[in-house]
């Protein structure tokens, strides 16, 4: 029984179509393998009997995005929005039955990340995007501006045809492209991952239905195709079919798509991050400072099982490394674990599958008790490693499922080695720390700088990652009215 | 069935004798070592491996300690020693700056831990270094330490003793130089006119150096005059640290915090030296086993390019079936990153004069070799008791049938230190020694590749960074632009 963009066949597999600007395809099945379980297959269009379509034939075709207005934009997405409720959305159930196998996460994590998908294309959440992002007057039209030298510049920022290599560690990325790619008015191919090969898809399909002639809706399309498909690539990544590629995932997507960069393809890298947290030597005032401090960490490293970026990995602790010091840090670490414990099911849950390398590490440092404390980690629930020397575990950049390690410091300035380009949030506590922290961090390579308890619900319409995507993938367009009686002429004077 | 061995005291002895010196026990013939049946075998297994446990148990420190932990007071079933078995984290499980810092006192606490020897009287206070430091434990001490290279800025440590060497070393020419069905027995016996070749170097404490040290005692007893390596000299155990902390730094984008005296430097960058000589070097020392070896039986040990470049450029210049017949070709591990040409063994073959080439399986962690038969399986030492565990929950696997899962060991050589070891390859096991080459062991199959590399896909893509993907980007990004 056909069910949605996703069906499941008689053996219990997943179809996932193909959707070129309004237009659905579901004929030429071909066999994918998915990511997650390691059996678990999906069956999806021939994508190279689709390549030639995907592209947009002509770049004109975008001047019926440009004669929108803004709040029509807006208008629609509220729409989207509404009918993204997973109650009776047959699309995003069953993309949700397919996430199940694909995504690195567990079932009540991306359930709940399913029913709250809907309220990024919230009109206040989508409209301060635009204007944090972009600026609204930009995107609506020319906005003009009198020069020193007399001029009249007027800027306007224009959409263009984008490739977007998504990542699959989070549905929200998904949703998040499709946004800017109504906010910037422009064309865009999603080619999905095999770790998430269904969100994009079920939005796509829910925007046909919804609204099938829509120039948001004949501006979208979404397939899969193994990355680094030579032949269908180097097809698609031509100058003129596409404009920006907007790779996530660094070098694994990056990879298949360098070659292809030339003058006139520019590629938007949203390479893969990493993030610490540091915590004040406040945090020892009180048993309640300890507990809300320690509640604020779980968060940062236990949300959506610590699979994205966001998530805290290391957290640095200005505790000192004298006895004392350490014995109201293995507490912390305690109290760090047991708030971890009790994250709410549609937060993080135990992880989905262990990685024995790590377990591995774990296992072996335990018991090193002189150098390392650990708390949990037995029943492959998540661990807290509290290290007893001022330094991370050897292993500190493996660190996942739920694993989080505490490094006891006497000055903050002992995170800096430790902070590279990859790293993207710090999380701190007590607020007053970052005053000194934040002048000196980004020097090092720090993107985001958020209060403790905060790192993974960063706000959309921020930068990312030290740069603007949204920003860059729109054409800036400049029109220069320059009158000779106001800026002298370049040719001579013919009085 | 009756077994021949029906006493238990009757088994408890050969069980002994298995585990202190299998080439004796198996009278150093190939073929017996490969002929019992699996439940002989597993009996006369368990009843050593709970001889190493009874001794081990008060000896290693963390042997108790895992062993009390889990309440574990006796060994009923092979498969009771697996919540035994050490990760190979294990041997890494010491805080890096200890090591950056040169702290050999703790280095050693921590090593005292996993051995038997008592090393609480040991004075490291004049080590200048990880030289320094296993030159002393060489000289004052039962053990040989052999570290790994350090490529990833971490460095594990294996405390092996010379005993363990000793006894390792007599099955070199058993299993390397017998096939099974060969009727070779009674004593132990050094193959006749053997010269070892290594292109590498002759000294130094990495696991390979440490190899091919054991292949020397094992084969021409020592005699350094029928060795031939690349380098007469010592591999500098410091610069290697030193140059994989560099790699860590350089990809870490955070080389202007990395501390190094001074001396290290001069000598890491004399190795750089030498490592740009290395081409020069290697066709001089082809040159050598060229002209020198001609005719001679050798044994040769090496990754497989080394011994791919050397053939290549032999038959380029016309040379042909250069060494005796009887040479063994024994290649161990391979360049990370370069795919084997299908044909290489042939040329190896050509180039040699040799019917075929010596695989096995194996690692610095056992002492112990599973030597690839002709029917492409590795055949599993009688003295290194296989397990096969599920990835995820390191529970054992069935023991029978064919079972593919992680592989984990016990080593019943080890003496000086604990022998269960839980690697990170996943084999797939043949329980039911059915191989057509005769061998009634069980065997693994010859695809065996790296847990770590499994995980993960090559088309999932995630936000969440982690080393090996920067460190993929920094050999993508080296090789575009040399290809430029």
């Amino acid at each position: 029984m056909f069910a949605g963009n996703t069906k499941q066949s008689a053996e219990g597999q997943f179809t996932a179509d193909v959707i070129i600007r309004g237009q659905v395809f579901r004929d030429n099945l071909v066999e994918f393998g998915g990511r997650g379980d390691r059996d678990f297959l999906f069956f999806s269009p021939d994508p190279h009997l689709y390549v030639d379509q995907l592209s947009l034939r002509s770049p004109a075709a975008l001047s019926e995005l440009h004669v929108l207005r803004f709040s029509e934009i807006l208008d629609y997405l509220e729409e989207l929005g509404a009918r993204l409720d997973l109650k009776t959305n047959t699309y995003l159930q069953t993309a949700l039955q397919g996430s199940y196998f694909t995504a690195p996460t567990t079932p009540p994590i991306i359930e709940y990340t399913y029913k709250t998908l809907h309220r990024m294309f919230a009109r206040e959440v989508v409209r301060e995007m635009a204007q944090n992002a972009v600026g609204i007057d930009y995107l609506e039209g020319w906005v003009p501006t009198k020069l020193s030298d007399g001029r009249t510049a007027s800027v306007r920022a224009f959409g263009s045809r984008q490739l977007h290599i998504v990542a699959g560690n989070a549905p929200q990325v998904s949703a998040m492209t499709i946004i800017r790619n109504a906010i910037s008015r422009s064309d865009s191919i999603i080619k999905t991952p095999s770790n998430d090969p269904f969100t994009a898809l079920a939005i796509a399909h829910t925007m046909c239905d919804m609204a099938p002639d829509h120039p948001l809706t004949r501006h979208l399309s979404v397939a899969y195709w193994k990355g680094g498909d030579q032949v269908l690539e180097d097809r698609l990544y031509q100058p003129h079919n596409v404009e920006k590629i907007v790779a996530w995932g660094g070098l694994s997507s990056v990879r298949h798509v360098t070659k292809y960069i030339q003058p006139g393809l520019e590629l938007i890298a949203l390479d893969p991050k990493r993030s610490i947290s540091v915590i004040g030597g406040e945090v020892f005032d009180s048993e309640e400072s300890m507990r809300d401090a320690a509640q604020k960490l779980a968060i940062d490293f236990g949300v959506v099982n610590q699979v994205g970026c966001v998530c805290s990995r290391t957290a640095f602790v200005l505790s000192g490394v004298d006895d004392e010091g350490l014995e109201k840090l293995k507490q912390f670490g305690d109290y760090t674990y047991e708030a971890m414990c009790a994250l709410p099911k549609h937060m993080s849950t135990a992880p989905r599958a262990v990685n024995p390398e790590l377990k591995a590490n774990i296992e072996a440092i335990r018991v090193q008790e002189d150098w390392y404390y650990i708390v949990g980690g037995e029943k492959d629930e998540g661990a807290v490693i509290v290290s007893l020397v001022p330094e991370p575990v050897n292993f500190f950049e493996y660190l996942e499922n739920r694993t989080l390690n505490i490094v006891p410091v006497d000055d903050p300035g002992e995170v800096f080695p430790y902070c590279d380009a990859y790293t993207q949030t710090v999380g701190i506590y007590p607020e007053n720390l970052k005053t000194t922290l934040r002048d000196r961090l980004p020097f090092y390579g720090v993107q985001r700088i958020a209060s403790l308890g905060y790192a993974t619900a960063s706000n959309l319409s921020m930068p990312q990652d030290a740069i603007e995507p949204l920003r860059r993938s729109c054409k800036w367009i400049v029109d220069e009215q320059s009158l000779p009686e106001v800026i002298s002429p370049l040719w001579p004077d013919v009085d | 069935m009756q077994s021949s061995y029906d006493s238990s005291v009757a088994i408890d002895l050969q069980g002994k004798s298995l585990a202190d010196d299998p080439s004796d026990f198996f009278n150093y013939s190939y073929t017996q070592m490969h002929s019992l049946s699996r439940e002989e075998l597993e009996q006369l297994q368990l009843s050593a491996l709970r001889y190493r446990f009874e001794s081990l148990y008060e000896t290693i420190p963390m042997v108790k300690k895992l062993a009390d932990k889990q309440g574990l007071t006796e060994l009923d079933t092979l498969e009771d020693v697996i919540p035994l078995l050490f990760e190979h984290t294990m041997y890494k499980s010491y805080p890096g700056s200890l090591l950056e810092n040169h702290r050999f006192d703790q280095l050693t606490k921590w090593l005292d831990k996993l051995i038997v020897e008592d090393l609480s009287q040991l004075d490291v206070g004049n080590c200048q270094g990880i030289n320094d430091w296993a030159e002393l434990l060489d000289r004052e001490t039962s053990l040989n330490i052999m570290h790994s290279s350090g490529t990833t800025g971490v460095m594990s440590f294996l405390p092996t003793s010379k005993e363990e060497s000793r006894v390792f070393s007599k099955a070199w020419p058993v299993c390397l130089f017998q096939k099974f069905g060969d009727h070779c027995s009674g004593m132990a016996r050094l193959p006749e006119n053997v010269e070892v070749v290594s292109p590498f170097y002759r000294y130094g404490a990495i696991g390979f150096v440490r190899g091919l040290q054991i292949a020397i005692d094992g084969l021409v007893d020592g005699d350094n005059s029928r060795v031939h390596t690349l380098y007469g000299e010592r591999l500098d155990s410091d610069v290697m640290y030193l140059s994989g902390r560099i790699q860590a730094a350089k990809e870490r984008g955070n080389l202007d915090s990395l501390k190094v005296n001074p001396t290290l430097l001069q000598r890491h960058q004399e190795f750089e030296k030498q490592q740009s000589r290395l081409k020069q070097d290697t066709e001089d020392f082809f040159e050598h086993i060229i002209n020198d070896l001609n005719g001679k039986r050798v044994f040769m040990m090496a990754t497989w390019n080394m011994i791919y470049e050397l053939a290549k450029s032999g038959l380029e210049r016309g040379i042909r079936n250069l060494f005796a017949p009887d040479s063994v070709i024994y290649s161990s591990g391979g360049a990370k990153g370069l795919d084997r040409p299908e044909n290489w063994e042939q040329v190896v073959c050509q180039f040699a004069g040799i019917k075929s080439l010596t695989n096995a399986y194996g690692m610095t962690e056992i002492c112990g070799f599973h030597i690839m038969c002709e029917h492409d399986h590795f055949h599993i030492a009688p003295w290194v008791i296989p397990f096969i565990l599920d990835p995820e929950t390191s529970k054992p696997l069935a023991r029978e049938g064919v079972v593919t899962g992680r592989a984990a060991f016990y080593d019943l050589i080890a003496r000086g230190h604990w022998g269960g070891f839980i690697s990170g390859d996943e084999v797939t096991i043949h329980w039911q020694g059915d191989c057509p080459c005769g061998a009634a062991s069980a065997y693994f199959e010859s695809a065996i590749t790296r847990l770590s590399e499994k995980r993960g896909g090559d088309d999932k893509i995630t936000c969440a960074a982690t080393p090996g993907a920067h460190r993929d980007a920094m050999e993508f990004l080296t090789r575009v632009s040399d290809s430029k």
